[in-house]
């Protein structure tokens, strides 16, 4: 799922400096799960800012609300009215439910609290690794299911650079393996490096455009 | 002839090639770039002129060549693919091209991390085995990447950058393998310390007929000190550094520890003549181009050959 | 013969003060032992993950982060927690709980006998003391009950098991409640709190009760997100 990380107190305070009632909208969909802007992490942080509110002036009030998911239109039914109260919205969510809202509720500033870091996988409680930058050309089926766009950092197709450390870890960290590294060592035990021994041509990136998803059995809803 | 360079004309007459590599200065100062340039005039076929190298911003690697060949020396133009997408690359192939470079070497390059700019975004449109396609493509079809046909193709000796020692170690000869038949008319090494891991690569090359179809460079450094060798040992990524080198530098007292240095490079230059698969020696005297001559000299690679 | 003569009788009167005791409390124990090895095989301890270099060449230690100062008193920190959404609950249970542990191990009359029967003398309440703090025991029960049957979300998943529960955990504070002011025939009313006492022993391990030991071990060993402690015991 989308793996987001909170941003630093100080810069969301900052953000919504000047606004009187604030409400904090959290997501119960991929940052609830990534424990990042679930209810809990609502609440921790109003009770944070109200504290450094209270200590400041006392003008400025934040209450939250956590809905389904802010990534579908539908889920956002009860949020009208509940906002007639409030002067700005903060925003738990990933980057598109952030997007979402602000489009939904045009005439309100929305504001971001987490910083939305990948698609990823869990490891364990609260620690998530990033695995997927969503390309649009998933090569990974010759790459024994390790993303060279993602995991290398210079997002070889061609196998390793020169710098591959003792240990196959990458050349800008100790702590990050090389990706190519790994794909060699997984495909040799499969049997299958004849993948990697061909010359991949060049990537046409997918991604440099907005892309818009269509189904195949829903194009004809939308007329294409 | 593929592009008509001095360094092809001397590979294909057969004789061992000895190259040399320059950085280019940190500003606009073009009096730093030949300054560098003419110490190593009549001493080495052909110079490398880095490209931003370890990711810290210099004078661009083709303005620097235009000035090396105005002290009529033959400049091998890198390019790296983490700072240009393909366009940029084949629009400066082009221009490179226009201005009498013959030579250019395909490299990934250091990541950005590593340099003064470390979170810049770092292109990797494409990488350095599809870039040598792209310019094998653009000088033998006369052809851009996305098909169209070029104006006065360019006709460059391509090269490509090779490591014999990065893990995993069976798998580098078949990277080498994927560079030679992406087109590769000669491959320049890293530098080397591990004389016998070299050996290997060279006999698995050997083995794979790679070496009758790419001339291959093998890379030297000669060592300035003992911390030198210490620091490259721990610090600088892919590079093997055996323990018999530090012990040497260690024997020796410290004003003699270049001397040592040098020697120790004349020694593995005398070994590369020698040695099946290689056909010329790189070397790679960092901020040390004033001691290239002597270098030179002790290792009898004078006087280089002159072709017309 | 009347139901109050047969727990009079003084057959269930020794049964009730010599087998008995022994048996509750070696089922108890054992019990509970094979409740807490059963509950942790279901768990493994996971490898933990570091996130350490393989062969980390780089022998510097990462450099102590200053540690930032809470916005949050342990106080506000406190109100984030469950203690905040249910606070009278909490404060009930944790009263309840306290003297349910507390009031039989330091009750003068249990420690005499013990004292009488292996020479341990280990401290105890005074009689006054013990007697308040099992009133309020007994209040913090009633509580427990009346929320049971009045408060619509507890009752709607409530059944005959949790009123047996129920009567199984106060009935040895109210019979030894009332054998101590000794009211109604004593020794019917004694009777009766050996064997209450007797069966919620026995029925600790075998119950819901199990979470006097189930608490600690999924709080403070089995990894969640609620977890109190650094547990690394994923399930299986």
């Amino acid at each position: 799922m989308v793996k987001s990380e909170r941003k630093p107190i100080e810069e969301i305070k900052d953000s919504i400096k000047g606004y009187k009632n604030i409400l904090n909208i959290g997501c119960g969909g991929c940052s609830s799960v990534c424990l990042s802007g679930g209810q809990r992490e609502v609440n921790m942080l109003n009770a944070e800012l109200n504290t450094l509110f209270k200590a400041e002036n006392g003008s400025q009030k934040i209450d939250g609300y956590t809905i389904e998911r802010q990534c579908n239109a539908k889920y956002y039914y009860d949020l009208p009215e509940i906002l007639l109260n409030y002067d700005c919205i903060l925003s738990m969510a990933c980057g598109a439910g952030v997007q979402l809202a602000a489009e939904i509720f045009s005439n309100k500033p929305v504001f971001p609290a987490v910083n939305t870091v990948s698609i990823g996988i869990d490891r364990d409680i609260g620690m998530y690794e990033e695995k997927c930058r969503a390309c649009g050309q998933c090569v990974l089926g010759y790459t024994a299911g390790i993303c060279p766009v993602t995991r290398c950092a210079k997002s070889l197709f061609n196998g390793p650079c020169g710098g591959t450390n003792g240990g196959g870890m990458c050349e800008i960290s100790n702590e990050i393996p090389c990706a190519w590294h790994d794909i060699y060592e997984r495909l040799k035990e499969q049997n299958r490096l004849d993948d990697i021994l061909k010359i991949q041509p060049v990537m046409m990136w997918q991604n440099q455009v907005q892309r818009t998803t269509i189904q195949e059995p829903y194009k004809e809803r939308y007329g294409k | 002839m593929k592009s008509g360079s001095n360094l092809e004309k001397v590979l294909e007459a057969g004789h061992f090639a000895f190259t040399g590599e320059v950085g280019p200065p940190r500003g606009s100062n073009v009096e730093a770039v030949k300054k560098k340039a003419r110490y190593l005039k009549g001493m080495v076929d052909m110079v490398n002129i880095t490209d931003n190298q370890t990711a810290m911003v210099r004078m661009s690697s083709w303005a620097a060549s235009l000035f090396v060949m105005q002290e009529d020396l033959e400049p091998n133009f890198q390019m790296v693919c983490r700072d240009r997408n393909r366009l940029a690359m084949q629009a400066d192939i082009l221009g490179a091209y226009a201005h009498g470079i013959r030579n250019i070497l395909c490299l990934s390059g250091d990541h950005q991390k590593f340099g003064d700019h470390p979170y810049a975004k770092g292109v990797f449109d494409i990488d350095s085995i599809q870039l040598v396609a792209l310019i094998k493509k653009m000088r033998d079809e006369g052809k851009f990447l996305g098909g169209a046909d070029i104006d006065t193709p360019p006709k460059l000796f391509i090269g490509a950058a090779a490591n014999p020692f990065g893990d995993p170690f069976e798998w580098r000869v078949h990277r080498l393998a994927k560079k030679v038949e992406a087109g590769a008319d000669f491959i320049q090494t890293q530098c080397i310390y591990n004389m016998k891991k070299m050996r290997e690569w060279i006999h698995q090359a050997n083995d794979m007929g790679l070496t009758e179809k790419t001339y291959i460079l093998a890379g030297v450094t000669p060592m300035k000190s003992l911390g030198m060798a210490r620091y490259m040992k721990s610090s600088v990524p892919g590079m093997d550094v055996p323990d018999e080198i530090i012990n040497r530098l260690k024997g020796a007292e410290k004003k003699k520890q270049a001397a040592e240095g040098i020697k120790m490079a004349c020694e593995q230059i005398e070994e590369f003549k020698e040695m099946k698969g290689v056909a010329g020696v790189h070397l790679m005297a960092i901020e040390w181009e004033h001691k290239v001559p002597e270098i030179a000299e002790q290792a009898k690679v004078l006087p280089r050959p002159v072709m017309n | 013969m009347e139901i109050s003569n047969i727990f009079s009788s003084a057959l269930l009167y020794n049964l009730a003060r010599g087998p008995l005791v022994w048996i509750s409390f070696l089922v108890f124990f054992a019990g509970s032992i094979f409740q807490i090895l059963r509950i942790l095989s279901l768990t493994k301890n996971d490898e933990r993950i570091g996130i350490q270099a393989k062969d980390s060449k780089n022998k510097k230690k990462p450099a102590k982060e200053k540690k930032k100062e809470a916005i949050l008193s342990w106080f506000q920190q406190l109100k984030l927690t469950i203690v905040g959404v249910s606070p009278i609950m909490i404060i009930v249970t944790t009263v309840f709980h306290i003297c349910l542990f507390v009031v039989p191990v330091f009750l003068l009359a249990h420690n005499i006998m013990l004292d009488d029967a292996w020479g341990l003398s280990i401290i105890t309440f005074s009689e006054k003391t013990a007697d308040i703090l099992t009133i309020i025991f007994l209040a913090t029960a009633l509580f427990f009950l009346l929320r049971r049957l009045f408060v619509g979300r507890v009752r709607s998943i409530t059944s005959l098991y949790d009123c047996f529960i129920w009567i199984i955990a106060t009935a040895p504070f109210l019979t030894g409640f009332l054998a101590y002011h000794q009211m109604f025939d004593y020794r019917t009313v004694i009777v009766l709190h050996m064997l209450f006492g007797e069966l919620m022993l026995i029925a600790i391990p075998f119950t819901k009760f199990t979470h006097m030991f189930f608490f600690f071990i999924f709080r403070f060993f089995v990894k969640s997100e609620y977890s109190l402690g650094k547990g690394n015991r994923s399930w299986y």
